[in-house]
């Protein structure tokens, strides 16, 4: 195996938010300086763990996720317990939503916002229908 | 239906699934609703309330709140002699919690009749995301060897293998889509699963 690695472009997708700064891409893996896990994910790398938001969770894999080629980013999407979908070739990589996330977020029958914008292009809330019952209808032409 | 029941402080705010806003535009000129239809290419909302096929529908409160989960209704028995599902009930339901005739589900129903994601299903929306940030860079095998993941970890989740056809060169609408259902119904599935149901 190559073990000679070098630096090259690669795009963090964080809910869709991309970024694309240098990893170092080992056979099927990708790695990361802590600089750029801060500003693909918002997460810190620090002593006792990664840190986001005032929650810090322990690195219990040590150096198996902090290693001398970087921060492994598959083990640390699952430290974090977040799926994490990569394409080596394209050099890309998806963090989405943890189910315990949107498991616990349904769970409190608060619906979840969003704005997207109709066929005019102009932009629509969800909470802009509170103080109205409304009939959410997802629908497709296909 | 929402013309009457507008009175009563009704809104309905439909969001369509389509990878193209041009796709859906034709349905949406035709029906001409009094009502906003949004365009969620990227499927934020299918992931938010994790939707897995199309008509889903939920009820919100005046306080925002989930009043009733995810259910299948369709707007009318157009399509009933291949759904099997009759518009009528939930109509029915609507106006009467919508004139205040009936009461929706108590919290606690509601949490009974949720269907949470799994981390399978979870993976397979961040398999998504990244076929359709591929697929809107125009690197289409790619794309499709990710939209064939997502599928493969959520096999139930049609808003990604029904709405992903178009972008795999398949047919969404045609006999690829009634050799997908056809398997998954062999299999011993259920293609619709409303509330009613369960």
């Amino acid at each position: 195996m190559n073990t000679t690695a070098t630096a090259i472009p690669f795009t963090i997708l964080d809910q869709w938010r991309p970024t694309t700064l240098n990893a170092t891409l080992l056979a099927d893996r990708v790695f990361v300086s802590a600089e750029v896990l801060s500003v693909a994910t918002k997460w810190e790398s620090k002593p006792e763990g990664f840190c986001c938001g005032g929650i810090c969770l322990p690195n219990n894999k040590g150096e198996a996720v902090v290693t001398r080629q970087g921060i492994d980013l598959a083990g640390f999407a699952e430290l974090i317990g977040r799926p994490l979908a990569v394409d080596i070739d394209e050099r890309v990589a998806a963090l989405g939503v943890s189910a315990q996330d949107r498991g616990a977020a349904l769970g409190l029958l608060e619906a979840p916002d969003f704005t997207l914008p109709d066929l005019a292009g102009e932009p629509h809330s969800m909470s802009q229908f509170r103080g109205r019952k409304l009939l959410l209808a997802a629908f497709s032409s296909w | 239906m929402y013309d009457e029941l507008r009175e009563f402080g009704f809104a309905v705010l439909a969001v369509a699934f389509d990878k193209d806003p041009e796709d859906v535009r034709p349905w949406i000129e035709l029906a001409e609703p009094s009502y906003p239809c949004v365009i969620d290419s990227r499927h934020v909302v299918a992931d938010l309330y994790n939707m897995v096929n199309v008509p889903t529908i939920l009820w919100i409160d005046e306080q925002g709140r989930i009043v009733r989960p995810n259910d299948v209704a369709f707007g009318d028995n157009t399509w009933q002699h291949i759904t099997h599902l009759d518009a009528a009930p939930h109509a029915r339901a609507l106006r009467a919690w919508v004139r205040g005739e009936a009461s929706a589900f108590s919290a606690e129903k509601v949490r009974s009749l949720q269907k949470l994601p799994t981390p399978a299903d979870q993976l397979a929306r961040a398999e998504f995301i990244l076929g359709q940030w591929l697929y809107e860079r125009g690197q289409f095998a790619a794309a499709a060897r990710h939209f064939d993941r997502a599928g493969e970890l959520a096999p139930h989740d049609f808003t990604i293998r029904r709405g992903t056809m178009a972008m795999r060169g398949l047919d969404p609408t045609g006999p690829d889509f009634f050799a997908m259902t056809k398997a998954w119904r062999a299999a011993g599935n259920a293609y619709y699963h409303p509330l009613s149901e369960e």
